[in-house]
C-alpha cells in the first residue's frame, strides 16, 4: 500500500483546503513547525479510513472546524496491489457521504464505499468503534512513539495471520492459554505446585482412608474380644454343667455325715485311752520321785566321804605353801640389806672420785696460766718493738708526695739554669797544662781538664804574664733568665724548709729511712699475730685480751685452790693415779649394786609367787571344809524328814500302783485307732464338695461377667460397623485412586501442553524477531530483542545479559519500538497487506549518533514499506534523505 | 395349610460399590421387605412365614439393625414369623439370638434355636416345624439329620427348615453346610424350606430355595431375563396334607429390580442403541438398580456422548447405576484432535499424547495418555460451552 495524497477541508484547525500531494513510495518527510497541523493531518488519514462518514459519534463530530463548526471533508488517494484508489468522505453525521473510486472507474458510495474500504484495509466491521486495528500500531501518534507496539486482539490476529503464513499455526491463542490455565487450576486443586503432594480433597481422602483403617483395626480388636468372650462363655457354661452333674452324682452330703460319725466314735476311744495313760504316767512319776530321793541320799553320803578324803590331801599342801612363803620373805630381807650396804659404798666411791677430779682440774689450770703468762711476756716484747719502730717512722714527716714536689722544684731550677746557660757565651780553652795554670777566670784558676766555660755575665780572664781578657756577653734577656733562676731557687728552698730538710739529698735519705722503718715494723707485727693465733683461743685477738685472760685464770685458780683439802696431792701424776683407782672402785661398786638389785628383784617375785600359792592352798582347804559342812547339813535334813526305812516302804508301794496302771493301759491300747485317717476322709469329702460349690459359683460369676461384657459389646454391632467401615474404606480407596489418576493425567497433560506451548512460542516469534534483527544490528550491534508471545518487547539481550525494557533509556526504548513497527510492517508487506508506517514527531529522545543510525534504518525499511515521517525539526531531518513533502494550504 | 417361605434377608448388608446415599436407600429396602412379606402373607391368607436362615447379615449388629425387623414383625400380630439362624447369624452363646431372646420378643416372633420339633398351631391341621439352626458359620455334619428321628404326633405335617447347600448341587451359598436331598423322604417331611441361595430354586417337589426377597448382588439368575439378577421373590407354599406334594408359587417381594449388563462397544454408533436397551430394562426405571460393565473403544467425541447419554441422563433415571468402565479405552480420532484444535500448541500436545496412546510398549502410560487426551477434549468441550 502507498499513500499518494491527502486533502482536508474544514478539518479541525484547517480552514479551507490543505493538502499534501507529492507522497512517494519510500521514505517521505513532512516538516512543519509546532501547531502546524501534522497531528491533525494524521487524524484525518485515520478518520477517512476508519470512521464512517455518517457517524455521529463524539469523536467524529469533534473533527469539525474548531471555530465555525463547518462540515469536515477528507480525500485520500492511495494505491493497493497496483490499483489507485481515492476515498472522499464528508463527515456530516447522518448526511455524511463516502465515495470510493478506483483507476478503473469503479465507484462505491455510502455503505458500499465503507465496506469496500474496510475490506481493503483488513478492517473488521465488527470491531469496536474507534479501534484502529493494525494501523493503530503502525501509525504512531505524537508522544506515543516510546510506547512499545501494544496491540489489540484484532491487531495481534492480523500479525498472527501474517506470522502463521510463514510458520503455520503454532500457537493456541487465548483459548489455548485458557485450556492450559484450566488444567493447571484443576491440578493445583488436588496437588501442591512445588512438590506435587496431595492436598485439599485428595489429601483429605488419604487421611480419611488411613484413619478408617485404624478404626477398623479397633473394631476388629473389639470383635476379637467379643469372639473370645463368646467362646469363653460357651466353655464356662459347658464346664458349669459338668460340675453340676458331678455334684449330683457324688452325693457328698451323705458321705460326709457317715465319715463324721465314724470319726466321733474314734475320738471317744482315744479319750478313754488317754485317761489310763495319764494314770499310769502319774504312778510312774511318783515311784520315780521316791527312787530319786533314795538315790539322792546315797549320793550325798558318797560325796561327803569323797570331800573328806580330798580335805586330807589339801591340808598338808596348804601348810607347805605357807612355809615356803615365809622363807622367801626372809631371804628377800637379807638380800635387801646387802643391797643397801653396796649402794652406800658406791656413793662414797663417787664422792672420792669427784674430789680427785677437782684437784686435777686445778693443777691443769695452773699449767695453763703459766704458759699463757709466758706468751703474754713475748707478746709485750713484740708490741714494744712495733711501737718503737712505728714511732721512728712516724717522726719522719716527709712523704712521697713531698719528695715529688721537692724534686719538681729542683727540676724547675735546673731548667732555669739551663736556659741561662744556653744563652751564655761559650769560652773555649785549648791550653797546655802550663798554659792552663797560667790562666784565671774571674780570678780563679781554671779547673783541670776544663775546655770551655759559659759566660753569661762579664768575665775576666787573666793570663799570667800576659794580661787579662775581658769577656762581656751581650745576652738580651739575661735579667728575665736570672729572675727565673731566683724564683726556682726560692721555691726549692721553700719546699725543703716545709719538709724540715735542707737539701734534696737529705729529703731523699729521710724518705728512704722511713720506708726501711716501715718494713722493719712488719716483723714484730707478724710475730705478734702468730703468737696470738698460737694460743689457740679465738676469743684472744689482742694483747689486752690475753692480759684479761691471764687475770681471769689467776682469779679462777685462786678460787679452785680454796676448795681443795689440804690432803690432796699437788702432784699431777699422783693425782692421775689416785683418780684412776677411784674410778675403778666406783665401777666395781656399781656392778655389785646392779647384781644385788637383780637378786632382790628375783627374790621379790619368788616371794609373791610363794604368797599366792600359800593363799590358794589355804582357800582350797577352806572350800572343801565348807562343802563338807553343807552337804552334811543337807543330808541331816533329809534323814530328819523321812527315815531311810520309811522311804524304802513307800517305794515298794508306788511300784505296785504303777504295775496296775500299766496293765490297764495295755488292755485299752490293744485296738489301733487312726484318727488322722478319719480326718483325711472327712476333709477330702468336704473339700471336694466345697470345691464343686466354689467352682460352680466362680463359673456363675464368670458367666455373668462374660454375658455382661458380651451384651455391652454386642450392642455395638461390631460386625456391622466393620462392614460399614470397610465399605467406606473401599470408597475412599477408590477415591484416592481416582485422585491419583487424575493428578497423573493432569500432570502429563499440563507438561505436554507446556512443552508444546514453549516450543510454539519460540517458533511463532521467530518471523518477527528475524525481521527486527537486521535493524537492531544497525542500531545496537550484537544485541537481540526478547519478545513475549503477545509480540510485546520484554527486553534486550546483550551477550548473555537480558535488560528489561523498562530499564533501558527512553531513547533506546523509542528506537526499539520504531524498529519493531518497521519489522511488523515488513511482515505485512510480504503478505501483500497494506502497511504504511506513519511516525509523528518520533525519535525525539535520540542522540546524534543514534538518530543517524535510525535514519539509515528508516531508509532501509523504506525500500519495502512506505514511511511517512512528520517532524518539526527541519534541519535535523534534512539529513534523513527523504522525499520532502509540502503541505499546501488554501484559504 | 399355607406358608410363606423366604430366606436370606441379610438385614444390615452394605454396598461398598455404591455411594453412601445409595447404600442407605438399598439398606432401607432390605428392612422394608419384612413389611412386604407381611403384606403378601395377609394377601394370601397365610399365618406363618418361614425365614430359612440369614435374617441378619452379621453375627453382631447394632441394636437398631437388630430390633427394627422384629418391630416390623410385631406390626403383623396375626402372622407367626419363624426365624432360623443361618451361617451369617448363627446361634451362639451370647450371640444375637441370645440377645434377642433375653431382651424379649413379641409372641408372634419365634426364633428356632434348637434342633427340636416346634408345633405350628394351625386350626386346620397339625403341623410341626423341624428346624436345623446353625450354631457356627459352617458345619461339617448334616444338621437336618436329626429330623429323621424327630418324634411328632401321627399324621402331623412335618415341615423341615434348613440353611445350606443341597448335596450334589453346585453351591451358591456362602458356606458348605450340606443337606441331604433325601431328607424329605428319610424324615417324612412334607416340605423342606431351604435358605442360603439367593436365587429361587426348586430342588424337587418338596425342596425349594426361596431366594432372597430383595436383590442384593449383580448376579444374573434365571432365564426370564438376560439381565435381571437374583432375588426379589418369596414362595407361597400350600400344603394339603402330610404326604401330598405342596403347591409352591413365587410371590414378588422385591422393591428394586437389579440388572447387570456386560457390553463391548467399538463404535460411537453403539451408544444410542445401548441407551435404548438400558431404558427398556424396566417399565419403571426408578426401581432399577443397574450395573454396566462396558469395554471397548470410543472416540473422544463418543466418550463424551457416552458420558452424556449413559452416565448423566440414564444414571439420573434409575435408582442406582454402577458403572465399570476401566476397560473402555478412549481412541481419539483425527476429528477429535481437530475438534480440540486444528493447530497451535494445544494441537501439538494432543498429537503427542496420541502418539503415547499408540505405543504398545507401555500400556500404563498409554492409558494415562488416553485419559489425558480425553481430559483435553473435555476441556475443549467446556471451553466451547463457555
Amino acid at each position: 500500500m502507498k499513500l499518494v495524497s491527502v486533502e482536508v477541508r474544514n478539518f479541525k484547525r484547517f480552514t479551507g483546503t490543505a493538502k499534501i500531494a507529492d507522497l512517494k513510495p519510500g521514505l517521505n518527510v513532512l516538516v512543519g513547525r509546532n501547531e502546524f497541523g501534522k497531528s491533525t493531518l494524521m487524524r484525518a488519514i485515520n478518520a477517512v479510513v476508519f470512521e464512517k462518514a455518517t457517524s455521529s459519534r463524539k469523536e467524529v463530530t469533534a473533527l469539525r472546524h474548531w471555530t465555525n463548526r463547518t462540515i469536515p471533508e477528507v480525500t485520500m488517494s492511495f494505491e493497493i496491489d497496483g490499483m489507485d484508489w481515492t476515498i472522499a468522505k464528508r463527515f456530516a453525521g447522518a448526511a455524511g457521504k463516502a465515495v470510493l473510486t478506483d483507476a478503473k472507474g469503479r465507484r462505491f458510495e455510502g455503505e458500499a464505499a465503507e465496506a469496500e474500504l474496510k475490506r481493503m484495509f483488513g478492517y473488521d466491521p465488527d470491531v469496536k468503534k474507534g479501534e484502529t486495528d493494525i494501523w493503530g500500531m503502525l501509525w504512531v501518534e505524537q508522544g506515543k512513539s516510546v510506547d512499545p507496539p501494544a496491540m489489540s486482539e484484532r491487531a495481534r490476529s492480523s500479525i498472527g495471520e501474517c506470522i502463521e503464513s510463514h510458520v503455520g499455526k503454532v500457537v493456541g491463542g487465548e483459548r489455548g492459554k485458557a485450556i492450559r490455565q484450566s488444567i493447571q487450576t484443576a491440578l493445583s486443586a488436588i496437588v501442591t505446585e512445588d512438590r506435587a503432594a496431595p492436598k485439599a480433597a485428595y489429601r483429605a481422602a488419604i487421611v480419611a482412608k488411613d484413619a478408617i483403617v485404624t478404626e477398623i483395626d479397633v473394631l476388629k480388636s473389639k470383635r476379637s474380644v467379643l469372639t473370645n468372650d463368646i467362646d469363653a462363655l460357651a466353655a464356662a457354661s459347658s464346664e458349669r454343667a459338668a460340675l453340676v452333674k458331678e455334684r449330683g452324682e457324688q452325693d457328698y452330703d451323705k458321705k460326709i455325715t457317715e465319715a463324721d460319725a465314724a470319726r466321733t466314735r474314734a475320738l471317744e476311744q482315744v479319750g478313754a485311752r488317754r485317761e489310763l495313760s495319764v494314770k499310769h504316767d502319774l504312778a510312774h512319776a511318783n515311784l520315780t520321785a521316791a527312787e530319786t530321793r533314795r538315790a539322792q541320799r546315797a549320793a550325798l553320803a558318797e560325796e561327803i566321804a569323797a570331800e573328806t578324803r580330798r580335805l586330807g590331801e589339801v591340808s598338808p599342801r596348804a601348810k607347805t605353801a605357807h612355809d615356803a612363803a615365809t622363807d622367801a620373805t626372809n631371804a628377800l630381807a637379807a638380800e635387801t640389806r646387802t643391797l643397801t650396804s653396796l649402794r652406800t659404798k658406791l656413793t662414797e666411791g663417787r664422792a672420792a672420785q669427784d674430789k680427785l677430779e677437782l684437784a686435777r682440774g686445778t693443777v691443769a689450770l695452773g699449767v695453763k696460766l703459766t704458759a699463757l703468762t709466758e706468751t703474754l711476756t713475748r707478746l709485750n716484747q713484740f708490741a714494744d718493738d712495733v711501737k718503737n719502730k712505728k714511732a721512728q717512722a712516724d717522726a719522719i714527716a716527709l712523704t712521697v708526695e713531698d719528695l715529688e714536689e721537692i724534686e719538681e722544684a729542683e727540676r724547675g731550677l735546673v731548667t732555669a739554669r739551663a736556659g741561662k746557660a744556653a744563652a751564655a757565651t761559650e769560652v773555649s780553652f785549648d791550653l797546655t797544662a802550663h798554659g792552663a795554670a797560667a790562666v784565671k777566670l774571674d780570678g780563679v784558676a781554671l779547673p783541670e781538664g776544663i775546655s770551655s766555660v759559659q759566660a753569661s755575665v762579664s768575665s775576666l780572664i787573666e793570663v799570667e804574664k800576659v794580661g787579662t781578657i775581658s769577656i762581656n756577653p751581650r745576652i738580651k734577656n739575661i735579667a728575665k733568665l736570672e729572675m727565673a733562676i731566683e724564683f726556682a731557687e726560692a721555691e726549692l728552698r721553700e719546699k725543703l724548709a716545709g719538709c724540715g730538710v735542707t737539701s734534696v739529698t737529705e729529703a731523699r735519705a729521710s724518705l728512704t729511712r722511713k720506708r726501711d722503718l716501715e718494713r722493719e715494723l712488719q716483723g714484730p707485727q707478724a710475730a705478734l699475730k702468730a703468737t696470738l693465733k698460737a694460743i689457740g683461743d679465738a676469743r684472744l685477738k689482742s694483747v689486752a685480751d690475753v692480759e684479761s685472760e691471764v687475770a681471769a685464770l689467776k682469779a679462777k685458780l685462786e678460787l679452785e685452790l680454796g676448795k681443795l683439802d689440804n690432803g690432796a696431792p699437788a702432784d699431777e701424776e699422783a693425782l692421775r693415779t689416785a683418780l684412776a683407782q677411784a674410778r675403778d672402785e666406783v665401777a666395781r661398786s656399781h656392778e655389785a649394786v646392779d647384781t644385788q638389785e637383780a637378786t632382790v628383784t628375783r627374790l621379790r617375785s619368788e616371794e609373791a609367787a610363794a604368797e599366792r600359792a600359800a593363799a590358794q592352798a589355804g582357800a582350797d582347804m577352806r572350800a572343801v571344809e565348807e562343802l563338807i559342812a553343807n552337804k552334811q547339813d543337807f543330808l541331816t535334813g533329809l534323814v530328819t524328814g523321812q527315815s531311810d526305812e520309811d522311804l524304802e516302804k513307800e517305794i515298794a508301794r508306788l511300784a505296785q500302783v504303777r504295775t496296775k496302771a500299766r496293765e490297764a493301759l495295755d488292755a485299752a491300747s490293744a485296738e489301733e485307732i487312726d484318727l488322722d485317717a478319719h480326718d483325711a476322709t472327712l476333709s477330702r469329702l468336704r473339700s471336694a464338695k466345697d470345691g464343686l460349690t466354689r467352682g460352680i459359683s466362680a463359673l456363675d460369676t464368670r458367666i455373668a461377667a462374660l454375658e455382661a461384657s458380651i451384651a455391652a459389646t454386642a450392642s455395638l454391632g461390631v460386625d456391622e460397623q466393620i462392614a460399614d467401615k470397610q465399605a467406606d474404606s473401599e470408597r475412599l480407596q477408590a477415591q484416592v485412586r481416582a485422585f491419583a489418576e487424575e493428578a497423573e493425567v493432569l500432570t502429563l497433560l499440563l507438561q505436554t501442553i507446556k512443552g508444546a506451548e514453549s516450543e510454539a512460542k519460540a517458533k511463532y516469534l521467530e518471523p518477527v524477531v528475524s525481521r527486527v534483527q537486521p535493524y537492531l544490528g544497525m542500531l545496537i550491534p550484537g544485541s537481540r530483542i526478547v519478545m513475549d508471545e503477545d509480540l510485546r518487547i520484554s527486553g534486550l539481550l546483550r551477550g548473555d545479559t537480558e535488560e528489561e525494557m523498562d530499564h533501558l533509556s527512553m531513547g533506546t526504548q523509542e528506537q526499539i519500538a520504531v524498529l519493531t513497527r518497521l519489522a511488523l510492517a515488513d511482515l505485512m508487506c510480504e503478505q501483500k497487506r497494506p502497511a504504511t508506517v506513519i511516525l509523528d514527531d518520533a525519535l525525539v529522545y535520540s542522540d546524534d549518533d543514534r538518530i543517524e543510525r535510525m535514519f539509515d534504518i528508516l531508509n532501509r525499511a523504506a525500500k519495502r514499506t512506505q514511511i511517512l515521517v512528520f517532524t518539526c525539526r527541519n534541519r535535523l531531518f534534512s539529513r534523513l534523505g527523504a522525499n520532502t513533502v509540502s503541505f499546501v494550504e488554501e484559504a | 395349610m399355607r406358608l410363606i417361605h423366604t430366606s436370606d434377608l441379610q438385614i444390615g448388608k452394605g454396598y461398598a460399590f455404591f455411594d453412601r446415599d445409595t447404600e442407605a436407600v438399598l439398606r432401607e429396602a432390605r428392612q422394608q421387605v419384612i413389611r412386604r412379606l407381611g403384606e403378601r402373607a395377609v394377601e394370601h391368607g397365610v399365618t406363618d412365614i418361614l425365614i430359612a436362615g440369614d435374617v441378619y447379615e452379621h453375627a453382631h449388629v447394632s441394636g437398631v439393625t437388630l430390633r427394627k425387623p422384629i418391630e416390623t414383625m410385631r406390626q403383623f400380630p396375626k402372622i407367626r414369623w419363624w426365624l432360623l439362624p443361618g451361617n451369617h447369624d448363627p446361634h451362639t452363646d451370647g450371640g444375637l439370638w441370645a440377645n434377642l431372646t433375653r431382651s424379649g420378643l413379641p409372641e408372634n416372633v419365634r426364633p428356632c434355636l434348637e434342633a427340636a420339633p416346634l408345633q405350628i398351631p394351625l386350626a386346620d391341621a397339625v403341623g410341626y416345624l423341624l428346624p436345623a439352626p446353625l450354631r457356627h458359620i459352617s458345619s461339617a455334619s448334616d444338621l437336618s439329620e436329626w429330623m429323621d428321628e424327630a418324634s411328632t404326633p401321627e399324621g402331623a405335617v412335618r415341615i423341615g427348615m434348613a440353611h445350606g447347600s443341597i448335596t450334589g448341587f453346585d453351591s451358591e451359598g456362602d458356606a458348605k453346610n450340606y443337606i441331604d436331598p433325601r431328607r424329605p423322604q428319610t424324615a417324612g417331611l412334607t416340605y423342606l424350606a431351604m435358605g442360603d441361595w439367593h436365587r429361587q430354586q426348586k430342588i424337587d417337589e418338596r425342596i425349594w430355595y426361596s431366594g432372597t426377597p430383595e436383590p442384593d448382588r449383580f448376579k444374573v439368575g434365571g432365564k426370564a431375563s438376560p439381565t435381571r439378577c437374583n432375588g426379589g421373590h418369596a414362595l407361597l407354599v400350600e400344603i394339603d396334607g402330610p404326604s401330598a406334594p405342596p403347591r409352591v408359587t413365587p410371590v414378588e417381594t422385591g422393591q428394586y429390580a437389579w440388572h447387570l449388563l456386560e457390553r463391548t462397544v467399538i463404535s460411537d454408533d453403539q451408544i444410542e442403541p445401548l441407551e435404548a436397551e438400558m431404558r427398556a430394562l424396566e417399565p419403571n426405571l426408578g426401581k432399577a438398580v443397574v450395573s454396566l460393565r462396558i469395554a471397548g473403544t470410543l472416540s473422544l467425541k463418543g466418550l463424551e456422548e457416552f458420558s452424556s447419554r449413559i452416565v448423566e441422563r440414564f444414571g439420573a433415571s434409575v435408582a442406582a447405576l454402577r458403572l465399570e468402565r476401566d476397560r473402555l479405552i478412549p481412541l481419539p480420532t483425527e476429528d477429535d484432535l481437530d475438534a480440540i484444535d486444528r493447530g497451535g500448541f494445544i494441537r501439538v500436545a494432543a498429537d503427542r499424547l496420541r502418539a503415547i496412546t499408540k505405543d504398545p510398549s507401555d500400556p500404563a502410560a498409554a492409558r494415562v495418555a488416553s485419559l489425558a487426551l480425553n481430559q483435553l477434549y473435555l476441556e475443549h468441550v467446556q471451553a466451547g460451552e463457555s
